[in-house]
């Protein structure tokens, strides 16, 4: 990892002098990187993250408060200096009008804030660029299943026809992803990410080692020596960036491998790879039915288009569907460019959701900024007096726009700056989110995990946007027929209106501020579902969650023994290990853990209601795991009713299964479980109601639920266990209880698996409760972003009720002066002034509250009755200030106000 | 104009020269911390005051620096009291007493009114 303040110093050496570096800045990050690797030897996460946050922080103030101050500091910057007028007013507006600065700056950046998350997801996810030389030019051939829609990738066959006859694709190549045990002379195995791949690969990718040679065709051939290119990071940080690396050794499983070259920083190219190894695979070795699957690209030759491919290449699948017409009969290759190759997940269904996310996101900014424009009117208007004077002493229309521009203009890169600052962190969670969900850790090569230059150049132009309509839509209103207003009279007089439009925004927008709990409650619960989870039947805190895989060759001693028998003996033998050691009461394996993501299906239950076919009381969606005989006592989860697996379970054909409290009451109606029989429908054949080639499986016994969120409707929170077989489920989580923090034992975990077998991958290691599916961080998520869209209405409504009031207040002057004057009682008065304003308050809140109870499906009525009265009674305190205001005008100030 | 920036810096000046003199060289982070420690962690040390007091200190000739390696091996510019330095601290030691003296006695007048 690069050190805190990194990026930091090559920022502040692009704007500062070789001496104010050398002096002030390159001191104060070295003592910080000095003191974040203290921290980080010790091991204090939360040191190093406030380590981090307080040197950058230190940084900011020195450079601010001193920095351009100390006179002995060459800054090369007079940011004060040259400013115009306009921008030095906007400026004290700024400080001067607190409440509008607060209010427009959150609701800005709020609005600024998700059209950057949207654009930079719509950009680094949905539609990313390959940073290779012309990347838009690197295809890949996937195949598709006609029968069925699916797309699957080609296989080794496939790959050496194509490559023999395609002309439209220079240089196909053609790679397997497989993850093995790294191991650099005495170090911990470690499993990581490796590319068998073909040496035309690096003509495709056109990028050229930094040190040493790619792999060559050579390589490729059967018998050469093994060699292995290595990526930047790793030879930074495995072999401490040494010169002479070429030529020395790693292990990748038990098998030595000879470094031939380095890679270029930032190349990880397929996807997350940091080691190449050449594919040596020879179709002549296979037969056609068992040739293993690859995937398959290219670079499109000099002048052909992918449309110009296709029809090559589906000539080619044409031809191979009549010669083997039992494997490829329904397969037709398509090509495609490289990165949607990948991202196979993604639709064009989800693409247009994207798009229109970020539509929505402009909207957002749109609509927000509608709403500052409404408190910058009101602002205008108290000023109407310095705009009269402006124009009376000859500023044109255009003249006091640009003013009311630059305004905004000041207000919106304040809020521009809130909003990046935001961003960076938002983006930073989405990040780890895709990348865990999409891409299981590993972050694809062409996905940063900061915010692009393109983003940024996107919020410049919604900052701009922004400050145009905050600014040019109050400027228009303030500045129509201003010269008719200069001759007539001075302000007070109500020359200045709210049009219809403004009233209709009024309106919607308490509207809006009504409805808007009630996504955000019911998204409140939701999260209380999944938080309870974590803690459903179990203590997360005290157990250790590992998951377990092996190499799957290059091991040798493996003749004889298959892969299951020898990963049983691991996997046993490991656990054994773990059972000695002083602190651990207990370890189990499973196929899954509670709290992870489980798999689902649709079941029948028992023969006679699976025969008459009834479909809605007797199918149902379930989870499943498999775990072994120990589970339910190892995670302290006592057997409710029926009885425990036990080794007899084990037999073939024994078919037995255990299930939860929560598939007893929503599969079963309460019934007792025990006796009765299960059986999975055919995946494949969802709406058919029968199956009959799966097997019955019979329940035993009931626990109660793991890990599982007492209440909801979602019937896959039933879940049946069915007895795990020794190496029966590869990769395979373990559960270590210990006494105390169980993440300390992480590394003793560690080195008792190298211990048993070098092969062993050990990966994900972490304590229960963060093993939480990723469905909880997702609502998390949303909730916050509910939250604060809630909050950033909520705020504008309220402001804009009291901008609106204030603003008839004050345009009112003179005829709250002639009424008192002549009489009129202060109740009376104010109920003039105000029963416009009032009612479009009132008839907001009534729509919108009508609104919500129909969105709630009168689940909340309570919730929504009390909030209304809470905006009511919020709304009329906003409407306090500017009463008051109206009722101390003395009749004689008043009428003198011209 | 004396404003509550440039008190600070002298203070903060005089707090700097001390530990230097009890300590010898150090770098910056270091002499933060055991100000902190010496404070009795009443005084939360900004590392954004630090090194420009560092720097002014230098320019006045009270200290010199030169980049080294730390404990660790990581490059860091370590700070050591000149000569210079060690009258300065007299002298500043001699004008904070005499100062302090004087406000000490506004206190006893205000004491002696009451």
């Amino acid at each position: 990892m690069r050190p805190p303040g990194t990026r930091l110093r090559a920022v502040a050496a692009r704007l500062f002098a070789a001496n104010t570096m050398e002096y002030l800045i390159d001191p104060a990050i070295a003592d910080l990187q000095a003191e974040y690797e203290d921290a980080s030897r010790n091991g204090r996460t939360w040191r190093k993250r406030w380590i981090c946050l307080r040197g950058h922080l230190a940084f900011f103030t020195m450079i601010v408060a001193h920095g351009l101050a100390a006179k002995t500091i060459d800054v090369g910057l007079a940011p004060w200096r040259g400013l115009s007028l306009d921008v030095r007013l906007g400026l004290r507006l700024l400080v001067k009008h607190r409440g509008l600065t607060v209010v427009g700056t959150v609701a800005m950046a709020f609005a600024i804030w998700s059209g950057i998350v949207a654009f930079e997801f719509y950009t680094q996810i949905m539609r990313p660029r390959l940073p290779l030389g012309d990347g838009a030019r690197i295809v890949a051939i996937v195949m598709v299943d006609t029968a069925n829609l699916d797309e699957r990738a080609p296989t080794l066959h496939d790959f050496v026809a194509w490559r023999d006859s395609l002309t439209s694709v220079q240089d196909l190549a053609a790679y397997r992803d497989r993850t093995w045990n790294v191991i650099v002379g005495t170090a911990v195995p470690e499993p990581v990410a490796v590319a068998e791949i073909s040496a035309a690969t690096f003509r495709v990718v056109q990028e050229r080692p930094v040190l040493g040679r790619p792999l060559v065709e050579a390589d490729e051939t059967p018998g050469a020596p093994w060699v292995v290119l290595i990526g930047h990071d790793v030879w930074q940080s495995r072999f401490e960036s040494d010169p002479n690396v070429i030529g020395r050794q790693l292990r990748l499983g038990n098998v030595p491998h000879t470094i031939v070259g380095v890679m270029p920083e930032g190349f990880r190219f397929p996807l997350a790879h940091g080691f190449w190894v050449p594919l040596r695979l020879n179709p002549a070795n296979y037969p056609r039915q068992q040739s293993p699957v690859v995937r398959v690209f290219g670079r499109l030759s000099p002048g052909a288009t992918l449309e110009a491919a296709q029809p090559e290449l589906t000539v080619l699948g044409a031809t191979a569907a009549a010669a083997f017409p039992d494997t490829h009969q329904h397969l037709e290759p398509r090509i495609v460019p490289y990165i949607d190759s990948i991202f196979r997940g993604f639709s064009a269904d989800s693409a247009t959701e994207v798009f229109s996310g970020n539509l929505l996101s402009v909207l957002l900014v749109l609509l927000v900024c509608g709403n500052v424009a409404l408190l910058m009117f009101a602002r205008a208007a108290t000023r109407e007096n310095e705009i009269l004077v402006r124009t009376a002493l000859g500023a044109g229309r255009g003249r006091i726009m640009s003013q009311l521009f630059v305004e905004a203009l000041v207000l919106a890169m304040v809020a521009a700056l809130v909003a990046v600052t935001f961003a960076q962190l938002a983006w930073h969670s989405l990040f780890a989110m895709v990348t865990e969900n999409m891409f299981e850790n590993r972050v694809p090569f062409w996905m940063q995990s900061s915010i692009s230059p393109r983003t940024l150049v996107y919020a410049a132009l919604l900052t701009l946007v922004a400050a145009a309509i905050a600014g040019f839509l109050p400027g228009l209103k303030v500045t129509r027929g201003i010269g008719t207003r200069l001759r007539q009279s001075g302000p007070g007089a109500g020359g200045l209106r709210f049009g219809g439009i403004w009233t209709v925004l009024i309106v919607m927008q308490v509207a809006v501020m009504a409805i808007v709990p009630t996504p955000v409650i019911a998204i409140y619960r939701d999260v209380g579902k999944w938080a309870r989870a974590a803690n459903a039947g179990l203590a997360p805190e005290q157990y250790l969650a590992v998951t377990m895989a092996m190499d799957g060759e290059k091991v040798p001693g493996a003749a004889g023994s298959t892969f299951t028998g020898r990963f049983a003996a691991a996997t046993r033998e490991l656990e054994r290990r773990l059972e000695a050691e002083p602190g651990v009461t207990g370890v189990t394996v499973a196929s899954l853990l509670p709290l992870m993501d489980h798999p689902w299906r649709m079941i029948d239950i028992d023969e006679e209601s699976a025969a008459r076919g009834e479909r809605n009381s007797s199918q149902r969606l379930v989870s499943s795991a498999r775990v072994a005989l120990d589970f339910f006592d190892v995670l302290d989860t006592p057997i409710l009713s029926g009885r425990a697996f036990h080794s007899g379970d084990l037999q073939p054909g024994a078919r037995t299964v255990i299930v939860n409290q929560s598939f007893a009451q929503l599969v079963l109606g309460g019934n007792n479980p025990i006796g009765r029989r299960v059986r999975y429908r055919d995946p494949t054949r969802l709406n058919a109601t029968r199956s009959v080639n799966e097997p019955w499986h019979e329940v035993v016994g009931l626990v109660g639920d793991l890990g599982i969120a007492a209440d909801g409707r979602d019937s896959r929170r039933a879940r049946i266990y069915h007895p795990l077989v020794p190496g029966g489920s590869h990769p395979v989580r373990m559960a270590v209880h210990t006494m105390g923090n169980p993440l300390l034992f992480a590394s003793r975990l560690r080195s008792l698996a190298r211990d048993v077998e070098p092969a062993l991958q050990i990966s994900e290691i972490a304590r229960f409760d963060q093993v939480a599916a990723a469905g909880a961080r997702t609502m998390t998520l949303l909730f916050w972003l509910f939250l604060a869209l809630a909050f950033v209405v909520v705020l504008l409504s309220l402001t804009g009720i009291y901008s609106v009031l204030s603003f008839t207040a004050s345009q009112r002057t003179r005829e709250v002066g002639i009424r008192v004057a002549l009489g009129g009682r202060p109740r009376h008065v104010v109920a003039v002034l105000f029963r416009g304003s009032m009612t479009q308050i009132v008839l907001g809140i009534l729509i919108g509250l009508v609104i919500a109870d129909r969105l709630s499906e009168g689940d909340m009525v309570r919730v929504i009755a009390v909030y209304g009265c809470v905006v009511v009674a919020v709304s009329a305190l906003a409407t306090l200030g500017p009463v008051r205001r109206a009722l101390r005008i003395q009749p004689i100030d008043a009428l003198r106000a011209d | 104009m004396t404003d509550r920036r440039d008190v600070l810096y002298g203070s903060l000046g005089l707090m700097i020269l001390k530990t230097l003199e009890a300590l010898g060289p150090l770098h910056g982070y270091r002499i933060a911390r055991r100000i902190e420690q010496i404070s009795g962690n009443q005084l939360a040390m900004n590392q954004g005051t630090l090194y420009p007091a560092l720097l002014k200190l230098e320019q006045a000739g009270w200290i010199s620096a030169r980049w080294s390696e730390s404990e660790s091996g990581r490059k860091v510019r370590r700070y050591a009291l000149t000569a210079a330095g060690r009258r300065q601290i007299r002298v500043q030691a001699a004008e904070w007493q005499q100062a302090t003296g004087i406000v000490e006695r506004f206190f006893r007048i205000q004491e002696d009114a009451s």
